[in-house]
């Protein structure tokens, strides 16, 4: 009442209702001219659909007609050659066509449905007389088009076939001629007409094959077998659109598209125009724009529509608005209408609320006086302060127990601030409360220990604001005098600080446990399981047990609280809230929780102890480099299944091939690449129940329980079957992996004698290939020279043809010119072991390069030996780099004592060397390398086989 | 003027009532009830980029399945499909689901998933959460094993030996083959467990040819094989459909007059065609769906719906299968309340079905044997 009078009084008349009016107004505007707008917008819509329609039924029979002028085109241009062959000679023609780039295959078939001749040879002689084209060749006996899907190799064939009489009657022959699809969709996407959206093509099954327009033929690429073929559905359509075909061109319309179709003559499938309902939108998009302005429109006439009836119906409000304030301020008993007006009504009920106001003040009067009783009556100080606008308080009023429990007299309404009444430093104490209330807006209660004039005392205070024009005027204070109470407070809070401490900072997680669930957590409780405590002690602590150790931990529980064994300690999992699995010892005691039985936890986390742990197991039964169980695991296995119920069982002995050679020449990083490899092989050939051990450098074996010996051949030739795939993938570095089995059948049999049978079967097999396997490996380091081409491209061959011509020239047996040519091809084999970095340096080689360079020439011998294919040039290539004065290496030979055909490599080697471009400088010219061997005859070369090469 | 705000006023009402009814009418599904009915979660890889189609073929036909079972019990219970679908590593779909089960008790049934890494999580999961799972696709067998939860509803390898050398006994009186196999996973998985199976039972393997899969050309290798006439009397092919049709035109031409057997796991109703001509001793053994496609009402409509729904012109015989197998579960639903009543159904349930008789043994393994021995004549299948 207070504001409304106020409110009134400064003649502030009410908005709101005018604005009302004319939004509404506005609203009503806009929903009519959307409405029309709507009705207007799909008019213009159905127009548009309605002529894409027409236009399209038109594009899709012109490009019918297209498509069929087109296949009667190639049909004619088909049978004229048959014509002009004549019948006699099918077979040319099919041949004829073979290299037109519109077929992707021809074939020929007799009366039998023999194919005669084909243009891929392989189908030459198969049997199509089960084939469709076959089968309605003969029974039209006409040159006939039919587009079909080639199920098993899930491709589309456009098929043009044309029966071939020798003489009348059935047909002699039938030809068939495969249409490029590609081309087809090629040809027919240049032949543009006026179309929009996709053309697309499909037979009477659904099958999607041309979307003529975008220029693409289905399925295509190099996953055609893999890749799913679009159905129908991804186009809009469904097969019963197919079904219910029924002549002429078909239109529908769904969410996204506008589609017309219709069937083609013959047996060519259906023909369709489909366009995006969004392509369409593009149209009338003006339409759009016009609405939007006429909605404007409608907006503007609506809204001044709105304030002309606002203002006219706001008139007589205002001059009766002036009157309730007359009334109000006391100038006036009633407010007054002509008797006819609308408000009329408003008048009579605002005059006789009027008079229930005054009735209202004096029930007022009545609830003061009983209030007042209340107020001096209650036990509690109560007290009213005023906030003033710039933040002062001021005590109004207070009751008896007031005065009674603080010893402070206060006169009612003699407004004194708490400063003046306390006194400055309690004044500003209590101040902070208060000032805190009003800040807050809301109720506000706390304690407070004063010491005022009867005493040092403990409240309970509640501060309740009383808001006056949105800003808090009054604070009504009751406290209450608890002193008493929290003494005894104080005395238990010490005591359960005390324990407090101790739990909160044990640095083990402690929680109490009752009927399965968290009735305290500790803090180290929350951190490690990584819940909050409101979630740990609302859950069952089962949920935070690891499934397979929920039982144990059930039981563990129980004989905790029974008691049994005193205090119980156990090793189980824990699933944190992030699904981490934690280990952790846990031990529980029985104690009493509120008066009722619960058991009390400690748990300590040994996740990183039991980490440690089964690092520690898992190092010793595997192998580091391959992961594989390593020999002691091999050894208890073998140990743990003898006398099983597991037989038969059959054991594998495995050895990799040359693997000595490949970690002395190439490396032992690349021997790595070669163990880990056939350990791979050998994991993938075995079954997942069998065990495989990495027992030596080279050597694996495997366990193969409740195999037998001829399923234990089976997965033998399933690793020779890998480890040639692996081969096929990997030539650079090829696996020779040597297997032995055998077979422990009865119980009676001990595995280790089992094994030691594999063991000698493999390596009676090994020593039977050995030289297979020594050539395997030297195929390898040859296949890794030519790889690095470290010399330089064609460096072998050319060196071969010097050799091979000086040789010619000396006169030598035929038997030395093969050695010399297989000389020059191999002679660096050892710089294999060498690293690319020196290899293929562009700067001078260091001291220290220079000697792992000249260390080749040994390692090449080391390899040649073991080749039997080398063997006969071994000597020559460890000789290859001597001088003839005697400063070369390694054996410091000279003279004579160099063999004659090193001597020959050397010059060869030398001038092609100078006269090829390397990578750290460019090539001299032939004269200035024969300049340069003529300079060096004596010293490094043999002089008169100088002279003899030198000499055209 | 009192008109003109009631006019405001109605204007807005009847605006607000348009969008609550096109709201209705367009998204009932956040008011449809589901929490007072039964859910089945299916967990499913996305690949629906390859010929598999998965899950599409699936989704179809699961409901249909469930469109048909309702049909006549509009009384009874509600049965919700849920469909989790997710892409690149099959732990992901795990979590997915786990984290779905944890918020929804309502589910009392799992299927999935499409191959044998997810089918293992997926039977983990129900491990986990105690909830009766159905396999329709892995072969692993070992993921069953020990896992009272997990069925498969996938015919087994064993079975496809098993009939393999049934064909050879009774009806070919086979002592001797070679086996042709394509390296295709799939192919040669199979051809391995034949061979074992086969060498266990006494068959002579003459030879065994591994090729690759892209491999059509064979002329060298049968030129081989005829050498071998006399020491063979029929051949066993594991080889892609593709590859089959060559093999049997060249030992056609290479005058190898031979039985030949493929595996029924290429083969199907509308590729028989391609085969006419070559197919006078061709034999294999198939679902017994496809057999029943032309004769059983229920799977004509059915066929004729699913390939409107998958929109693809063939049927196959992963449709049939997978209604037959949510019919079965559906009907196992309509007398279970709870995860433990469908598990106790499903661990006792014998019928026989369109794909065959199903029952499962202790491990979760179908118990028999679903396939039928054929013959294809004519491009038809006749059962032996």
């Amino acid at each position: 009442m207070y504001s409304l009078t106020k409110q009134l009084g400064e003649k502030k008349k009410p908005g709101g209702l005018k604005w009302r009016i004319f939004i509404q107004f506005i609203m009503a505007g806009l929903i009519i001219f959307l409405f029309l707008g709507g009705l207007y917008y799909y008019d213009v819509k159905k127009e548009n659909v309605s002529a894409f329609l027409k236009q399209s039924q038109v594009v899709v029979d012109r490009y019918e007609k297209k498509l069929q002028a087109f296949y009667r085109d190639e049909m004619e241009i088909l049978l004229s050659y048959y014509t002009l062959a004549g019948n006699d000679m099918p077979e040319a023609v099919v041949s004829l066509l073979e290299q037109n780039s519109h077929y992707l295959s021809s074939f020929l078939l007799d009366a039998s449905g023999k194919v005669l001749y084909a243009s891929d040879p392989l189908i030459i002689g198969y049997n199509y007389a089960g084939k469709d084209v076959f089968k309605k060749a003969f029974l039209s006996g006409e040159p006939f088009t039919l587009t079909r899907f080639h199920h098993t190799e899930r491709r589309l064939a456009i098929d043009l076939v044309i029966p071939i009489y020798r003489e009348s009657g059935s047909p002699s022959y039938v030809a068939v001629h495969q249409l490029n699809p590609a081309w087809l969709v090629e040809k027919l996407s240049e032949e543009y007409i006026d179309a929009e959206g996709e053309i697309l093509m499909f037979n009477e099954d659904g099958i999607i094959f041309l979307d003529i327009l975008n220029n693409h033929c289905f399925p295509s690429g190099e996953d055609s077998l893999t890749a799913r073929l679009p159905s129908l559905k991804d186009y809009g359509f469904s097969l019963s659109h197919l079904q219910e075909w029924q002549g002429g061109p078909r239109s529908f319309q769904n969410n996204d598209y506008l589609v017309t179709y219709q069937k083609m003559e013959g047996d060519l499938g259906f023909i369709a125009d489909r366009m995006s309902l969004s392509v369409i939108g593009e149209h009338f998009r003006n339409v759009i724009s016009f609405m939007s302005l006429g909605a404007l429109l409608g907006i503007l006439l609506f809204g001044f529509l709105g304030i002309v009836v606002a203002r006219r119906t706001m008139k007589p409000i205002y001059e009766l608005s002036d009157q309730v304030v007359e009334a109000l301020k006391g100038k006036r008993k009633f407010v007054e209408t002509a008797p006819s007006s609308e408000l009329s009504i408003f008048v009579q009920a605002f005059n006789r609320s009027w008079q229930d106001n005054l009735q209202v003040q004096q029930d007022l009067q009545r609830l003061t006086d009983e209030y007042e009783k209340v107020f001096n009556g209650t036990q509690d100080a109560l007290f009213l302060l005023e906030v003033t606008d710039d933040g002062e308080f001021y005590f109004l009023r207070n009751n008896l127990a007031l005065e009674k429990k603080t010893g402070i007299l206060l006169k009612n309404n003699e407004k004194k601030t708490p400063r003046q009444l306390l006194g400055p430093d309690l004044g500003n104490q209590v101040e902070q409360n208060y000032r805190a209330c009003v800040r807050k807006g809301e109720p506000l209660s706390y304690e407070e220990t004063l010491s005022l004039p009867a005493g040092k005392r403990t409240w309970v205070t509640t501060l309740t604001p009383i808001f006056r024009e949105d800003r808090v005027h009054f604070l009504v204070g009751s406290s209450q005098d608890i002193t008493e109470r929290k003494e005894v407070e104080e005395s238990l809070r010490l005591s359960e600080e005390r324990y407090r401490l101790l739990v909160d900072n044990a640095t083990e997680a402690i929680g109490v446990i009752q009927d399965g669930v968290l009735k305290y957590a500790n803090p180290m409780t929350v951190q490690l399981l990584g819940y909050s405590e409101e979630k740990l002690l609302s859950t069952s602590v089962l949920d935070f047990v690891h499934p397979e150790d929920r039982e144990s931990v059930l039981q563990n529980l129980g004989k905790s609280l029974s008691g049994e064994g005193g205090s119980i300690r156990a090793y189980h999992r824990l699933i944190t809230r992030s699904n981490e699995i934690k280990w952790a010892e846990i031990s529980g005691v029985a104690v009493e929780w509120e008066n009722r039985p619960a058991v009390l936890s400690f748990v300590n986390d040994i996740t990183e102890r039991k980490k440690n742990q089964e690092k520690l197991e898992y190092l010793s039964l595997h192998d580091a480099l391959t992961g594989l169980y390593n020999r002691t695991f091999f050894d208890e296995e073998m140990n743990r299944l003898t006398n099983s119920r597991e037989y038969p069982v059959t054991v594998i002995s495995a050895d990799l091939d040359g693997l000595k050679l490949i970690n002395d020449t190439m490396g032992h990083v690349r021997g790595d690449e070669l163990i880990k490899a056939c350990a791979l092989v050998l994991q993938k050939s075995l079954r997942s129940s069998d065990i495989l051990a990495r027992i030596g450098g080279d050597e694996f074996a495997a366990l193969l329980p409740r195999c037998e010996h001829s399923t234990g051949e089976l997965i033998a030739r399933r690793i020779r079957y890998r480890a040639n795939l692996h081969n096929a993938e990997f030539s650079g570095l090829p696996l020779s992996i040597s297997v032995g089995l055998a077979t422990a059948e009865e119980e009676t049999i001990s595995l280790k004698e089992t094994y030691k049978k594999a063991d000698d079967r493999m390596y009676r097999g090994k020593l039977s290939r050995r030289s297979i396997v020594r050539s395997h490996t030297v195929d390898i380091l040859l296949n890794a020279l030519n790889k690095r081409d470290f010399i330089g491209e064609g460096h072998g061959q050319r060196v071969s043809g010097f050799c091979l011509k000086l040789g010619e020239k000396l006169g030598i047996s035929v038997a030395q010119l093969i050695d010399l040519a297989l000389l020059a091809q191999v002679h660096d084999l050892g710089l294999v072991g060498v690293p690319d970095n020196i290899i293929f340096k562009r700067t001078p080689f260091t001291a220290e390069e220079w000697e792992i360079i000249k260390q080749h020439p040994e390692k090449g011998h080391r390899i040649a030996v073991s080749s039997p294919d080398l063997a006969e040039i071994a000597g020559l290539i460890l000789a290859h780099h001597e001088w003839w004065d005697g400063s070369g290496y390694p054996q410091g030979l000279k003279g004579d004592e160099i063999p004659l055909l090193c001597r020959i490599l050397a010059i060869a080697d030398a001038f092609d060397v100078m006269t090829s471009d390397r990578p750290y400088r460019k090539a001299i010219s032939e004269e200035e390398g024969r300049e340069e061997l003529k300079r060096c005859a004596g010293t490094q070369f043999d002089p008169a086989l100088v002279k003899l090469f030198l000499q055209d | 003027m009192r008109d003109m705000v009631k006019f405001g006023k109605v204007s807005v009402c009847a605006a607000l009532f348009t969008v609550a009814v096109l709201f209705l009418l367009f998204f009932p599904r956040f008011f449809s009830a589901a929490e007072d009915g039964r859910m089945i979660l299916i967990v499913t890889k996305d690949q629906s980029d390859t010929t598999s189609q998965n899950p599409t073929r699936l989704q179809v036909a699961a409901e249909l399945a469930l469109e048909d079972f309702q049909k006549n019990r509009e009384n009874s219970r509600k049965i919700v499909h849920k469909y989790i679908t997710y892409m690149g590593y099959e732990k992901e779909g795990y979590l997915q689901a786990k984290a779905f089960l944890e918020k929804n008790p309502s589910v009392i049934a799992l299927v999935g998933d499409f191959n044998s890494t997810g089918t293992e999580y997926t039977a983990r999961l129900a491990a986990e959460h105690q909830i009766p799972h159905l396999s329709f696709f892995s072969t692993e067998e070992e993921i069953f094993r020990g896992k009272p939860w997990s069925f498969s509803y996938r015919p087994r390898i064993q079975h496809e030996s098993a009939i393999i050398l049934q064909i050879l006994r009774e009806h070919l009186g086979s002592q001797k083959v070679i086996i042709i196999a394509s390296d295709q996973q799939v192919l040669f998985t199979r051809a391995e467990d034949f061979y074992a199976a086969g060498s266990k039972s006494g068959l002579e393997i003459v030879d065994y040819h591994i090729f690759p899969a892209e491999k059509y050309d064979y002329r060298e290798e049968i030129d081989q094989l005829v050498t071998l006439e006399e020491q063979f009397d029929s051949f066993v092919l594991f080889l892609e459909v593709y590859q089959l049709e060559h093999f049997l035109q060249q030992i056609s031409l290479a005058g190898l007059d031979k039985p030949t057997l493929t595996t029924g796991t290429v083969i199907h109703p509308d590729l028989l065609s391609e085969f006419e001509g070559v197919d006078h001793s061709l034999f294999a053994f198939v679902p017994r769906l496809y057999l029943r496609l032309d004769k059983e009402n229920d799977l004509q409509s059915f066929e004729q719906r699913y390939m409107v729904e998958t929109g693809f012109h063939r049927i196959d015989s992963l449709g049939p299968w997978i209604y037959d197998g949510f019919s079965t579960l559906y009907e196992i639903m309509d007398g279970a309340d709870n995860r433990e009543q469908v598990m106790e159904a499903l661990t006792g349930y014998e019928k026989e079905h369109y794909i065959g008789f199903i029952g499962f043994d202790r491990d979760g393994l179908m118990n028999k044997n679903t396939f039928v021995p054929v013959r294809v004549r004519s491009g038809k299948f006749e059962e032996l």
